[in-house]
């Protein structure tokens, strides 16, 4: 059996308990249905050829946004599964779940909700918008473009093989060690943590040169700086922290795996290890994290709520400079994760106060679109519900989260539920309302038509009402002791609040089903929705400038830019496009599989390396390069679309809105 | 039209934007025998004892590791203060920023650390033959 590395039948994590069965099967049906339905309708050329081997930054970023939804689905069953438990198991039942399969399933949530959801849901609002944003044909490297998203595929596929063979991670999001060494977890559960978060980890750094290359060198002439739209700004920066974040991690996660596989003891209680070094470098690394994923949630919003106001955005050289300073602040706030390590009141003081600065541009962002609403024309769209939930909701996350920055009160609130109500306020309340935003605003962009906005809103109170349902008693529960991560408890005076944090989960499943349901009514009803002009909402920026999908090349003619806002000001003037363009011919990058090979090979090495199949990781650890090689060699990546066809495309545009026109006018 | 996504090395209409310049011969040469000459007194004192005073060997490891790095990025990654280079050097400058923070805040946290959490009588490592300490960053 060396063939297989450490695995054997025993491993077949289906075996072990009717849910964990369910699962599996639930899940290899899901499998099987897509495949069989995909092979029935001899789709999977036009999969492979427009889909899979694509490099259209506008097909990546809805592929990431697929990853994102499905991951939402498996992460929020995790959910379901915690609070049911923590309503049965109490006063000496011990619920349906034993700690083994517990302690995997919040650690699978952690893990899945922040890299396998809402990264990969961020990663994909920017592929989709920024390109058009700052008037550009694609993103710097297209090619990287597309392995950065496979890799996020491979680790996100190595997650799911966790649930039937072998085990996930029974030692939190985060894996501290002791717990995560090979001594305490001896299992491929640390393993299979450690090597998905690698492969996402590497293909979010490669995201994060990619966009700050693509902002930088590639905007439309004419958009300096400060016309740039919000969004972008919020993207930029964002890159800047990932790329300085990222290495840590995975240098982190590199010094672990020293630890597991060859013996070394970086994090290890004996022989000079030190496991507080793991703690102060992943949370070098999570804090930065935190504003990669709220700062793309403000850009959105940045973008919504004008749009929705009919107004420019109050105080854009503010909401620029808020951004900036964020950017750096989440540099040196760090520490506030663990207060209570031990460090000196000196060193507790000086992070607790930065923390509470950081505060301070936040707080300018909400004034800023509290008065770009202030006397606006305001439209209740969905996306501007979300937008009006999440400033009240994030209003109240952030005070909880001062209160947290005072080391006093950390002392007594650590680890408490209070801590897990607090970052799910800002997490759910400002960066999920802010991507569903994003997700809203931005469909029609990327599809062509409009989802429906009566299961929007129907998603949103349930989310909206859910979460405080949820989350408001783990406040109160925090302030009685409660601590997190617990399988069972025996105080009869928490049950109450568990069972009421319960239905709050429930609320937000059906918040869940709404948006299942809307998405599938939308795609039903694309006719009716359809966006031919490419302008649904009486859009600001110049992504709304062409067409719902945009063409491959994403602007027959590129635009100039002289003003901020500058669709809007091109809106004002009369559509001077109507003058009859010179097209040229455009010069785009082509498909590869290139990306998807290498992401495999490397999803095959991470695989082969939790259940020590050393051949396999050899051969795959080969094949990364020279995939990349061969591909190297090839110079036939590119071509031209000549004049002609961009005129016959662009001609088919102009006649679908032409015939909308009068209907238009009445 | 000149299109950057094409890392459009072989091509005529190839036109150099900032940010690619490329060194001739003769600067990787001299940045070559840099690195080695440098490389080699970083290890002959280590493996050769008595060349130097033990003290100054963890101080003149640091130094020759810093030029090691500054030989790197001038001959090797192309950094100077010409304008073509600002973005580059500007995210070099930011990316030091951050590498000292990372360090500084590090060492000050599990300085501070240690401090407050070892009894003083109880050598912070129990097996010899190890540093003391903190763990090597």
């Amino acid at each position: 059996m060396d063939l297989l590395g450490r695995m054997t039948w025993g491993d077949l994590a289906v075996l072990e308990s009717p849910v964990i069965m369910g699962a599996g099967v639930f899940m290899a049906l899901v499998v099987v249905a897509v495949l069989g339905t995909i092979t029935y309708m001899k789709k999977w050329p036009y999969l492979w050829h427009e889909w899979l081997t694509s490099v259209d930054h506008k097909k990546i970023g809805v592929m990431y946004i697929i990853v994102a939804l499905i991951m939402l689905l498996r992460g929020f069953s995790d959910a379901i599964l915690m609070r049911t438990q923590q309503v049965l198991a109490h006063d000496g039942h011990p619920g349906f779940l034993p700690p083994h399969h517990y302690d995997q399933i919040f650690t699978a949530h952690g893990t899945i909700m922040i890299f396998f959801m809402a990264m990969p849901f961020m990663i994909g609002l920017m592929n989709i918008a920024v390109p058009l944003q700052i008037g550009a044909r694609d993103v710097a490297f297209p090619f990287l473009n597309s392995f950065s998203f496979w890799m996020t595929a491979a680790g996100a596929i190595l997650v799911n093989i966790s649930l039937v063979l072998g085990e996930f991670g029974q030692t939190g999001w985060l894996a501290y060690p002791p717990l995560s060494e090979l001594k305490f977890s001896p299992g491929t559960g640390v393993d299979y943590y450690i090597w998905s978060l690698q492969l996402t980890g590497l293909g979010t750094l490669l995201t994060g040169v990619n966009f700050f290359v693509t902002i930088v060198k590639m905007r439309a002439p004419g958009m300096t700086w400060m016309r740039m739209p919000v969004f972008t700004w919020t993207i930029l920066c964002t890159a800047i922290l990932i790329m300085a974040a990222f290495p840590i991690l995975t240098v982190t996660f590199g010094m672990l795996s020293l630890d597991r596989y060859l013996g070394m003891h970086w994090f290890t209680n004996d022989l000079g290890g030190n496991q507080m070094m793991y703690v102060n470098l992943i949370w070098a690394w999570g804090h930065p994290e935190v504003y990669i994923l709220i700062l793309p949630a403000f850009g959105v919003f940045s973008e919504v709520v004008p749009t929705f106001s009919g107004k420019r955005l109050f105080g854009y050289n503010a909401m620029v400079y808020a951004t900036v300073c964020i950017t750096f602040l989440s540099f040196i706030v760090w520490l506030h994760h663990f207060f209570t390590m031990g460090s000196s009141a000196n060193v507790n003081a000086f992070f607790g106060i930065t923390t509470m600065i950081i505060s301070i541009p936040t707080g300018v962002k909400i004034f800023n679109w509290l008065f770009t609403m202030y006397r606006g024309r305001i439209q209740y769209t969905s996306m501007m519900l979300w937008t009006i939930g999440f400033m009240v909701t994030f209003v109240i996350g952030g005070m909880t989260g001062v209160m947290l920055a005072l080391p006093g009160n950390d002392w007594v609130l650590h680890n408490s539920l209070f801590l897990i109500a607090h970052f799910h306020n800002v997490i759910i309340g400002g960066v999920f309302f802010g991507y569903m935003a994003g997700y809203t605003y931005w469909f029609p962009k990327a599809t062509g038509f409009k989802l429906h906005d009566g299961w929007g809103k129907a998603s949103f109170w349930f989310w909206l009402t859910g979460f405080y349902v949820a989350f408001m008693p783990l406040y109160a529960l925090g302030f009685m002791g409660a601590t997190r991560r617990m399988n069972h408890y025996d105080n009869p005076a928490w049950t109450p609040f568990f069972d009421i944090a319960a239905v709050g989960a429930l609320l937000v499943l059906c918040g869940i089903a709404c948006q299942v349901i809307g998405l599938i009514v939308s795609i039903r009803q694309r006719h009716e929705n359809q966006d031919v002009t490419g302008d649904p909402w009486n859009g600001r920026t110049i992504e709304w400038s062409t067409s719902s999908p945009p063409p491959f090349y994403n602007f027959a003619v590129l635009p100039h830019v002289d003003a901020l806002d500058a669709f809007n000001e091109t809106k004002k003037r009369g559509h001077e496009a109507r003058e009859t363009p010179v097209y040229s011919d455009i010069h785009m990058p082509r498909n590869t599989p290139a990306g998807l090979f290498m992401a495999v090979a490397a999803g095959m090495l991470g695989f082969a390396l939790i259940w020590h199949m050393w051949w396999l990781a050899v051969i795959s650890l080969v094949a990364v390069p020279v995939i990349f090689i061969v591909r190297s060699c090839n110079d036939d990546i590119d071509y031209y679309v000549p004049a002609a066809e961009v005129a016959r495309i662009e001609a088919l545009h102009n006649a679908r809105v032409a015939k909308l026109e009068p209907a238009h006018v009445a | 039209m000149s299109h950057p996504a094409t890392h459009g090395h072989s091509h005529e209409t190839h036109v150099s934007s900032s940010g690619e310049a490329h060194g001739t011969f003769g600067a990787y040469g001299i940045g070559f025998v840099l690195s080695v000459i440098l490389t080699v007194a970083a290890f002959y004192p280590v493996m050769v004892p008595g060349t130097v005073p033990q003290s100054w060997i963890l101080p003149g490891l640091t130094i020759l590791a810093v030029v090691q790095i500054m030989v790197h990025l001038v001959f090797f990654l192309h950094l100077n203060a010409s304008s073509e280079q600002r973005w580059n050097v500007v995210a070099f400058g930011f990316a030091i920023l951050v590498v000292f923070i990372l360090i500084a805040g590090s060492l000050w946290i599990m300085h501070s650390m240690s401090e407050g959490m070892t009894d003083p009588d109880v050598p912070a490592v129990p097996t010899t033959g190890h540093m003391s300490g903190m763990s090597g960053m």
